[in-house]
């Protein structure tokens, strides 16, 4: 059987080199947006669809990981290659702190606080004027000029991303991966064969938060600002909506519905004023009638064709 | 099986985005010939009535604009977009509008902190922002450059209007302050507290309060200050807010125990109605029906016979923002920005709060507070300025000196 | 602190409070029938709050006017409860369901605001409730006691109808054993929609009482929804009790948080919430 896969990819790599030269700046700037959230919702999906936890705070983390940025480039003066690794360890601390609340409960509970968590730092992010500049955040915070060009930054994100990507599907991939999705699949028989359940979620919420704060992270340089509503409840629906829509189940749903979101956003955004109403009902149909988002149904498709094909031999 | 399903899920991963972005250029209609300004403001979230007037405000003065002509004898579209109080929205707008659509204005939002995030981009595009409505002082002191134009009041000039209006109470002697606890706010109180101790020394603040942006319960702040028993009260509280407090304060009789000077912008005003406390004092920065000269008559006409309805502080600065935009466009004989900045730095220009004039050194320009005693008219429905009285704010303007020195210092 | 400033944060954090009990009464309800966590809840509040504004408004100069806005608002926003519950009817699985109604939350918000956004609405207090009572020296406004009194008796009301009529018996027992009752007879499907009727009924209701104490506009669902939900987890999802001995608590730290420190007030909550699910994970008065 001819193999898809290498093909694909090569065709990929292709494409993503070759799109600064296809597309406008204003185009790029997208793709930009796009990529950044995916790898927001990849990491969203490492608790939701490996492991089973809805979290609806999640934009706290990478609030934290664009605000560190920000703030170690500005106040302490780093170069932007090393405030990264920094700003993703602060994440990870700040990730370890509310993890540890948060691993303690389940399902609903977890949700809840998960949401009351990414209000208490919006909260903090909005009030604390003098350290993250209130609720007009942090401005100015430009990339180095070696990444600072349209074509620039978009390859620097695109590495990254990838990198990010690579970096998750390994980790899902891996005993841990495995351990997770036993936790998903059945948490209390999982706690009979000896996993710490709770443990694991405490690490899970850890590696999925760092993850969003690199998402952040290049977010804020590439928006060249960051302000308290990148924390809050309204952006912690983003990977909500990506994830679900794209498919939870499936690898790259993730991705698809950050497409899928990131174009919404901006062409509906330009017909009317209730993009909102939009985003809603396209979320509740895809609940409705594709349960696995569009990465499901599409997998589905693709089995029940290969089941076709493998009976008809 | 599964790997290779798996390939062509990917594949079918890579069709699609490729599709998702392949056909974003042509979703975009192209307009040639026709001059595109720009409004982003906030029509999702709190500032969503005071975004709305705004909006009002830029289609009734691009429908006069179209109407006499035009821009240079261009057709002017405008582009509205929602910034939801969100700053990646507002920057991703921004880029949209000046990039994609090659808009020449950009005008908004509500919300400074959005603001100031575009202010970088509009900055680094070379495309000139006009306020639209009054904010934070950073947008043109500190973070001011060439292309930002501050035609409304900012904090430290409507703080500023305020407090002279409080000076006119000479039995008081005691007073406390009331403001929402986020960075306009404390800006309101800052400017309000420096100019008010020169002009009345004997007077004593006793205490300034904070509530919440968007607080539920005034309660335990009301109680607090009848207890405090001062003379008057200076409210910086606006919209939902200060419905809120006027609600819950009157039955415990709190506008009859003290002078209350408020904030007075429309849209809390058509809110209350009949509801509004008597004997209050207000400031605002374009109350539509209180300013009464020909030009203002017209445009509140027009505005109603269009919208329905009155228009609102930010559909009068919105207004005059698009406005002056065509007044300097025909100055500079071009819409370009470098060339209209070169054609507008200390220009004056004619708007409907009068003739205004923009400081070459920060582009700020000498908008009037209007301040006043706060009357019921039937013929409204709310309460308006009965009369509004225009206090000149150049005096409280940093001197250029001053300005620069701290444009240095943020740079650093 | 004077007794005085005392007495009124206490009657304030209690009316704060018990609007957060009236709503998480009928999330409580939804939860313990049907194990749907709405959360789209507070929507339905804000509904109230609209459709009651516009009825109110036709049937003005009426006697009884609002008492009358009360309940038909709460049976309009019943039906539009009845709605989305005939759409989440299909769902099976947890996720999808809490996912569902967080959907319904744009979809409500950006419907309001298309019909009815734009301004602010406010509602005077109805007539004989307008003023303030004084207790030994002490004003408190009379709206507020009444708030208090209708959401404990709308409490009690509801607690009544689930253990001593007979749709009480059945709805419990459909808790239970759902196969039992559907065997005996009692169509399940119009079972829970009265069910999630009758919480929307409470929701929409309570966003009516509440609203001459403020104003109605576009938001008030997002401010609700973090409290709502805290209530909820900390009484123990499902319990009547448990929400309001939450509600009370939630309330007064917020009142008395106030008086502390203003713009962390909301900090409070979260440390009480932390607070309480380390002790006990399921909430005050939660099944384990």
């Amino acid at each position: 059987m001819r193999s898809w896969k290498p093909w694909t990819l090569l065709a990929g790599v292709i494409l993503a080199a070759i799109m600064p030269h296809l597309l406008s700046r204003y185009y790029i700037h997208l793709l930009d947006l796009f990529l950044i959230g995916s790898l927001f919702a990849l990491s969203f999906n490492i608790l939701l669809g490996s492991t089973g936890l809805l979290s609806f705070g999640h934009s706290a983390y990478f609030g934290v990981g664009a605000y560190s940025a920000a703030l170690l480039m500005q106040k302490v003066g780093l170069h932007y290659f090393i405030a990264i690794p920094l700003s993703l360890a602060i994440t990870g601390v700040i990730a370890a702190v509310i993890g540890y609340f948060c691993s303690r409960v389940v399902a609903m509970s977890f949700a809840i606080l998960t949401l009351a968590f990414g209000e208490l730092l919006f909260v903090i992010a909005s009030k604390w004027y003098t350290f993250t500049g209130g609720d007009d955040g942090i401005q100015s915070v430009f990339p180095p000029s070696v990444i600072a060009s349209s074509a620039g930054f978009y390859y620097f994100t695109v590495i990254v991303v990838a990198l990010g990507t690579l970096a998750i599907w390994w980790i899902l991939n891996s005993p841990f991966g495995y351990t997770l999705q036993c936790i998903r699949d059945n948490r209390q028989r999982s706690e009979s064969i000896g996993i710490n359940v709770r443990r694991y979620q405490w690490m899970v919420f850890i590696v999925s938060g760092v993850f969003a704060g690199l998402a952040g992270c290049l977010f804020v340089t590439l928006n060249w600002s960051v302000a308290p509503t990148d924390l809050g409840f309204v952006k912690g629906g983003e990977p909500i909506v990506m994830t679900i829509v794209g498919g939870q189940h499936v690898f790259g749903g993730p991705i698809i519905g950050a497409a899928i979101f990131t174009f919404f956003q901006f062409f509906v955004g330009q017909i009317t004023i209730y993009w909102a109403l939009v985003i809603g009902i396209v979320l509740a149909l895809v609940i409705r009638f594709l349960p696995g988002g569009i990465g499901g149904f599409i997998q589905q498709r693709l089995a029940a064709l290969h089941q076709a094909q493998q009976s008809r031999v | 099986m599964e790997r290779y399903s798996k390939g062509k899920v990917l594949a079918c991963v890579v069709g699609i985005l490729a599709l998702c972005f392949i056909t974003l250029p042509f979703t975009s209609a192209a307009n040639a010939g026709t001059v595109k300004l720009g409004l982003i403001t906030d029509l999702t979230g709190a500032a969503f009535v005071t975004a709305r007037d705004s909006a009002d405000g830029a289609r009734v003065a691009v429908d006069r604009i179209n109407a006499e002509g035009g821009i240079l004898g261009n057709k002017v579209e405008l582009l509205v977009r929602d910034s939801a109080l969100k700053t990646d929205m507002g920057v991703s707008h921004a880029r949209e509008l000046i990039l994609d659509k090659k808009v020449n204005l950009i005008v908004g939002p509500i919300s400074s902190g959005v603001r100031l995030a575009i202010s970088d981009v509009c900055r680094v595009f070379k495309v000139v922002l006009i306020d639209g409505i009054g904010g934070s002082v950073s947008l043109h002191r500190e973070r001011g450059h060439d292309y930002f134009w501050q035609l409304s009041v900012p904090t430290s000039g409507e703080s500023y209007g305020a407090a002279v209006g409080c000076s006119i109470f000479k039995e008081v002697e005691t007073m406390v302050t009331i403001a929402p606890d986020y960075v306009w706010g404390r800006q309101e109180i800052e400017g309000f507290t420096a100019p008010f101790k020169e002009m009345r020394p004997d007077v004593k603040i006793l205490e300034n309060y904070w509530p919440k942006l968007g607080e539920k319960d005034y309660t335990p702040y009301i109680t607090a200050i009848i207890a405090k028993k001062p003379d008057l009260m200076y409210s910086v509280l606006y919209g939902g807010d200060w419905i809120n407090f006027v609600k819950q304060a009157k039955p415990y009789g709190l506008f009859e125990k003290m002078q209350v000077f408020c904030f007075a912008e429309a849209s809390s005003q058509i809110g209350l109605g009949k509801e509004a406390p008597e004997g209050t004092w207000g400031f605002g920065r374009a109350p539509a029906p209180s300013i009464r000269t020909p030009q203002m008559k017209t445009f509140i006409k027009a505005y109603k016979e269009k919208m329905g309805r009155w228009p609102s502080d930010a559909s009068v600065t919105t207004y005059d923002a698009f406005m002056v935009f065509k007044y300097g466009a025909e100055k500079a004989k071009s819409i370009d920005g470098p060339a209209w900045v070169k054609a507008m730095k200390g220009a004056t220009v004619e708007t409907l709060r009068g003739t205004l004039t923009f400081r070459q050194c920060d582009n700020l320009s000498n908008s009037p507070e209007y301040i006043g005693p706060l009357v019921y008219e039937p013929e409204y429905g709310f309460v308006v300025f009965k009369p509004a009285l225009a206090i000149d704010t150049a005096p409280i303007a940093l001197s250029c000196e001053e300005i620069m020195q701290l444009r240095k210092k943020a740079k650093k | 602190m004077t007794f005085v400033t005392f007495l009124n944060q206490f009657i304030s954090g209690a009316t704060y409070g018990l609007v957060l009990f009236m709503v998480a009464l009928g999330l409580a309800l939804i939860f313990g029938v049907m194990s749907i966590v709405n959360l789209a809840h507070p929507s339905l509040y804000m509904l109230g709050a609209f459709f009651g504004y516009f009825i109110w408004f036709s049937l003005k100069g009426y006697y009884l006017s609002f008492w009358l806005s009360v309940i038909l608002a709460g049976l309009a926003v019943a039906c539009a409860g009845i709605i989305l519950e005939f759409f989440l009817r299909p769902l099976r699985e947890h996720t999808e369901q809490i996912l569902f109604t967080y959907a319904f939350i744009y979809i409500i918000a950006d419907l309001v605001k298309m019909f009815w956004g734009g301004r602010y609405y406010t509602l005077p207090r109805p007539p004989g409730l307008d003023g303030s009572v004084t207790v030994g020296g002490i004003i408190l406004p009379t709206y507020n006691l009444f708030i208090i009194g209708v959401s404990l008796l709308m409490g009690a009301l509801l607690w009544l109808l689930l253990s001593k009529t007979k749709l009480g018996k059945i709805i419990r027992a459909a808790v239970f054993d759902r196969e039992m009752v559907a065997m005996l007879g009692i169509r399940l499907p119009w079972l829970f929609a009265l069910v999630f009727g009758i919480g929307a009924f409470v929701a929409g209701a309570a966003g009516l009482l509440a609203a001459p104490m403020g104003s109605i506009a576009v938001g008030m669902d997002a401010e609700m929804i973090v409290p709502v939900f805290v209530v909820c987890i900390i009484g123990g999802m499902g319990s009547f009790s448990g929400a309001l001995i939450a509600s009370l608590i939630i309330g007064e730290v917020y009142a008395f948080g106030i008086l502390v420190l203003p713009q962390m007030a909301m900090a409070f909550m979260f440390v009480v919430v932390v607070v309480i699910l380390i002790i006990r994970p399921q909430g005050i008065l939660g099944r384990s």
